[in-house]
């Protein structure tokens, strides 16, 4: 059917307002204080910036720190924005370890230690989603009983940040994975009221060869040492 | 028994630079068919957007739903515009009622957009909007199905026949 007509209304948005509510966004990306900070003199800066790593409580009460670890940035807040959007679920792909290599877009490579007593699932799970590029993402698991430990690789495409991650005030800190700087988060998020446990699992995130690795151990009480040795054995 | 979400879950992947680019003509001119006027169009757009961003945390993993999900905010957007200004509304229906646009009055439009906007106001809301998503926001059937709820062989009937309707009005005032 002949639709050429109902075409024609279409017309780009005027430039001045595309840029004007670009701009508007853009100025919100950051929190206004921390914004500040960034023309502020480098001295008062490094002053802040040293008692927001140091105090807990001076962390606490800051709305929100970004931490850049490597190729990950970490935010730091009180407590899980809530939003009044709808959330959407994931749909993933169950594959063996050989479909799932066929699956994928690069090499899936997995670690040769894996603490004691820690099983591989039998199913690699996959989803590829994106907004007009494909981000692919593989979800490897080792079982223990009813604890486990989580391998996420990600390809994201040539978006900007390459990883992100909401997480508590004082949870995360610098660590080196494989000749790189590497993010270890400590605690979980509270799914019913949006608090930060810092004492729930552990979270190790790292970007290699345009990947983010995300080792996750919730509740597992495996220690940073052992997740970090795990990433580690990653094969080459 | 306790939920836990791990930080990464909360993964922030959009690239919102990316859906800026890619999703702001989509939504504005959603905006132009939905309400027929440009400003108004741009204020719609300017909320939805800023909502999106404020809201981005809420939106993490099933980023090919992308589109779905600024959508909803967009409907809803117009939902509390609609609402909000209702009295002028029914002002602007009772000057020129939907389905009694006569021929005269459309003849007299000078550009064929003024044309189109005066056969989209003809339509009921539940049509034009169908209209707006299909060729303001270029969403696909199975797309506009899920955000309205209708099937989508329902929805493609639908549009078959409002095209269908307005390309006759659409040929007989040309």
């Amino acid at each position: 059917m002949n639709d050429d007509f109902l075409q024609e209304y279409r017309k780009r948005p005027p430039a001045e307002f595309a840029e004007a509510l670009y701009g508007r966004i853009d100025a919100q990306r950051s929190p206004r204080w921390f914004r500040r900070l960034a023309w502020a003199p480098v001295v008062i800066a490094l002053v802040v910036i040293g008692a927001l790593s140091v105090s807990p409580a001076a962390r606490a009460g800051a709305l929100s720190v970004i931490l850049t670890l490597g190729g990950v940035e970490v935010e730091e807040m009180d407590a899980l924005p809530v939003a009044e959007g709808p959330v959407f679920q994931a749909e993933w792909v169950s594959y063996s370890f050989d479909e799932a290599q066929e699956a994928l877009p690069f090499a899936l490579r997995l670690p040769a230690y894996v603490p004691e007593g820690y099983a591989p699932a039998s199913e690699i799970q996959v989803i590829h989603a994106g907004v007009r590029r494909p981000i692919t993402t593989v979800s490897v698991e080792w079982h223990r009983g009813r604890r486990w430990i989580r391998l996420s690789v990600e390809q994201w495409s040539d978006l900007q940040p390459p990883a992100r991650l909401l997480s508590g005030h004082g949870s995360a800190e610098a660590v080196q994975v494989r000749g790189t700087q590497a993010a270890l988060v400590r605690g979980a998020w509270r799914a019913a009221d949006g608090t930060y446990d810092s004492g729930r699992g552990l979270t190790l995130i790292w970007v290699e060869d345009d990947l983010v690795y995300t080792l996750h151990a919730p509740g597992t009480g495996i220690p940073a040492e052992t997740l970090v040795r795990m990433a580690e054995s990653v094969e080459d | 028994m306790i939920e836990w979400l791990s930080p990464a879950k909360r993964v922030s992947a959009v690239d919102w630079n990316a859906v800026y680019a890619e999703e702001l003509p989509r939504i504005y001119n959603y905006f132009r068919y939905r309400v027929g006027d440009d400003a108004v169009a741009e204020d719609l757009t300017s909320t939805t957007f800023e909502k999106a961003w404020r809201n981005r945390r809420r939106y993490s993993e099933d980023l090919s739903a992308f589109s779905t999900w600024l959508f909803t905010i967009a409907r809803n957007t117009a939902i509390d515009h609609f609402r909000r200004h209702r009295e002028t509304v029914s002002l602007d229906a009772i000057a020129d009622p939907p389905g009694e646009l006569g021929v005269e009055s459309l003849v007299q439009r000078r550009s064929d957009v003024d044309r189109l906007t005066g056969l989209l106001r003809t339509l009921s809301p539940r049509d034009r909007e169908l209209v707006a998503m299909k060729y303001g926001g270029d969403l696909t059937n199975r797309q506009i199905a899920a955000l309205t709820g209708l099937s989508e062989s329902n929805v493609g009937t639908i549009l078959y026949r409002l095209v269908g309707k307005l390309r006759e009005q659409w040929e007989d005032e040309g």
